[in-house]
């Protein structure tokens, strides 16, 4: 069987724990301790994770982050489990939930990709006679492969509930600093992350950061992360709660809700929140772009660098940003072949030095060219690209073949603003900032008792995130009485810290973006009614 | 637009240009670093890292250059730089020498054949790995010291593919 673990690697070790077995549709697929259930099974060679819900095209894991649900399978009898989130235990039992007769071979699939069905063909047609929309649902829902909740149940587990002075969601690079700086000053800090590892996106960042020396420039991503979790683990004020995901806060109630470890539900209630939730790789259109082995770069990043496993032997990068750029690098690193960077425009997106580095290794950056498709029945095994016009329009006839087994989307991020839109802010779509952000103060605050750090606040880099974070951890706690004059001026500090990092003409869209978004009193638009 | 912007490398020519290589006297007396950076980044390890404040930087996002008569070659620079954009060059005995940073398999030893290649990663010739060092405590990568058979090449080679049993 296919082994795709990275044994030797330049600058990692990957610990990978006990060797266990788990049960992949009744087959012994080896995995270890540490991997999630898809990386186990990445590693062995399975490829279709799923089968989408009309047409029963194939899919695979796209973002390896818990995000797009791709990756969903049946674990030891629980349906709809996103395998790339949970761990693998001995014996666990896997099996794929979509396809007749298998997820792999779907029979039907062939036939429905030549039916036209209209958006909501399903739900038209199989609405009326009401009578029969019991039947209906048990057919589509079989059909549409979402899972038998037949095996669940054991009754319901009472709520934790935790009563806190400052609740942080999200153990990225904002939270963490959040829950160190609110920590030190404050007595109860809660930091919940829906990952079994707190660190965020950084645990798979091994390249080093730019920045300032006196903050974190010239270390590596992960080191990071280490340290911060770290310093968290010996602060007595701060509690963690890994593997928790919070999916609603109710105003009514002033409640946060979160579950964990996929059953347990947390209740939180906290004086202040911070809300550093992160953000989520766009994709692009294309033909095929669903296909197994279309993943988002830092899916690739993820799979590589968390876990050591390769995403394939020779991958084609789309998207020339930092992000695309950095992913190529440690691809080759990795031990991957890296057939070509396309880029849509004219120049590279990313700083010149990320392109230097991988340019020097022999990779091709080809600007104004673009992806066309992906090929292949199951998997790709291969892409055409094609040269653009300047309206960003594929030229007929400079299409050209590109062997490879694995296509990277390296074309951006998205805030992720679910959970902060539960806390009624005031929202705004701000294509400079990646999306859909609220408005805020300086300090990050949405309301008086929420702010908004990091990714999820408008799409920018690591070190911005953590001052971010810093600046809500600190002023959260100044707003609950704690700290003085000292802890004033450290914000002021963070404050011009964080306008020096963007200082560059790289952050000029960055701060056109927070001019849209910056309001002087968040409180008086509070009491005003001016908020959602 | 600048040309090396849709490239993705700058060349020897650009570079000359800019007055970012060193001239060949100074690099035939002793060694010192080129920065191959020219955009405004956020970023400054280069020139705190610096003992001999040879490195000037006017702000955060300032592009470094270097004072090449205060360069003492000692390839601190080359270990810290997060954009892998700093090597150190020397010409001596009719040889030369360029120290970059490597980030790569397979791991480096003394004495390895070194497919010497361009900032555009075409082959330019072979040379040997001469110097290995692990500088920042804690760090994985590697600084090596690669000889280059013509001198002339300590301007154009920038990366290499170690070869074992060379």
């Amino acid at each position: 069987m296919a082994d795709l673990r990275i044994r030797e690697h330049p600058i990692l070790e990957f610990e990978r724990g006990k060797e266990v077995t788990i049960y992949f549709e009744g087959k012994p697929v080896k995995a270890y301790e540490n991997e999630t259930i898809a990386a186990a099974l990445y590693a062995s060679g399975v490829k279709v994770f799923s089968r989408s819900f009309k047409y029963r095209r194939a899919r695979g894991f796209f973002c390896a982050i818990g995000r797009c649900s791709a990756c969903m399978m049946e674990v030891d009898g629980v349906p709809n489990v996103r395998t790339c989130m949970v761990q693998v235990r001995d014996g666990m039992k896997v099996r794929r939930q979509k396809g007749w007769p298998s997820t792999e071979l779907d029979l039907l699939a062939p036939v429905l990709s030549r039916m036209d069905l209209s958006p909501s063909a399903y739900l038209k047609r199989m609405a009326r006679p009401s009578a029969l929309r019991r039947v209906y649902l048990k057919l589509m829902r079989k059909f549409t492969g979402i899972g038998s909740a037949k095996a669940v149940g054991g009754g319901a587990k009472r709520p934790e509930v935790y009563d806190v002075e400052v609740a942080v969601v999200g153990g990225g690079p904002a939270g963490l600093m959040a829950a160190i700086e609110a920590g030190q000053l404050c007595r109860s800090v809660l930091l919940i992350d829906d990952k079994h590892k707190l660190g965020g996106q950084l645990i798979k960042q091994t390249h080093k950061f730019f920045g300032n020396v006196s903050y974190c420039a010239g270390r590596r991503g992960f080191k990071l992360a280490e340290e911060m979790t770290e310093k968290i683990s010996k602060m007595s004020s701060v509690k963690v709660l890994t593997s928790t995901s919070a999916f609603a806060y109710y105003p009514g109630e002033g409640f946060l809700a979160a579950v964990r470890d996929g059953s347990r539900i947390v209740k939180i209630r906290a004086k202040k929140y911070v809300v550093s939730t992160g953000a989520y790789e766009r994709t692009l259109v294309f033909e095929n772009n669903d296909l197994p082995g279309v993943y988002g770069a830092g899916g690739v990043q993820t799979l590589m660098n968390v876990y050591g496993i390769k995403p394939g032997e020779a991958g084609l990068m789309v998207g020339s940003g930092n992000v695309g750029l950095i992913v190529s690098y440690q691809l080759l690193q990795a031990g991957v072949d890296v057939k070509a960077i396309v880029e849509v425009l004219p120049r590279v997106g990313g700083y010149l030095v990320h392109a230097a580095k991988v340019r020097r290794l022999g990779v091709p950056i080809l600007t104004r060219h673009t992806i066309v498709k992906a090929l292949g029945k199951t998997h790709v095994e291969g892409a055409v690209i094609a040269k653009v016009d300047e309206n960003f329009n594929p030229i007929p006839g400079t299409e050209r073949r590109i062997d490879c087994d694995f296509i990277c989307i390296s074309v951006g991020l998205t805030p992720t603003y679910d959970l902060i839109q539960h806390f009624k802010p005031k929202m705004v779509m701000v294509p400079e900032l990646g999306g859909f952000v609220p408005i805020r103060d300086i300090y990050g605050r949405v309301r008086r008792d929420v702010y908004i750090a990091g990714d999820c606040s408008g799409i920018e880099e690591a070190a911005t995130a953590m001052l971010e974070g810093a600046i809500a951890g600190i002023h959260a706690s100044l707003m609950l009485g704690y700290g003085g004059e000292e802890e004033k001026r450290r914000i002021e500090e963070y404050m011009k810290e964080l306008e020096e990092e963007r200082g560059s003409p790289f952050s000029e869209r960055i701060k056109a973006g927070l001019k849209k978004v910056l309001v002087e009193d968040i409180e008086k638009l509070e009491e005003g009614g001016e908020l959602g | 637009m600048a040309e090396y912007l849709s490239r993705g490398y700058l060349t020897t020519d650009e570079l000359r240009e800019m007055e970012l290589l060193p001239p060949e006297d100074v690099v035939r007396r002793k060694r010192v670093a080129v920065i191959e950076c020219v955009q405004e980044i956020p970023c400054n390890p280069c020139s705190v890292i610096c003992k001999v404040g040879a490195i000037l930087k006017e702000g955060l996002c300032k592009p470094p250059r270097v004072d090449w008569e205060k360069c003492v070659g000692c390839r601190m620079c080359v270990a810290i730089c997060p954009g892998l954009a700093i090597f150190c060059i020397q010409i001596k005995d009719g040889k030369g020498y360029v120290t970059m940073p490597y980030e790569m398999l397979p791991k480096p030893s003394k004495g390895d054949k070194a497919v010497l290649l361009s900032r555009a990663g075409e082959e330019l010739g072979e040379g040997k790995v001469v110097e290995v060092f692990r500088m920042v405590r804690g760090d994985p990568a590697y600084v090596i010291t690669v000889e280059v058979p013509r001198p002339e090449l300590v301007y154009e080679v920038r990366a290499v593919r170690i070869v074992k049993g060379g």
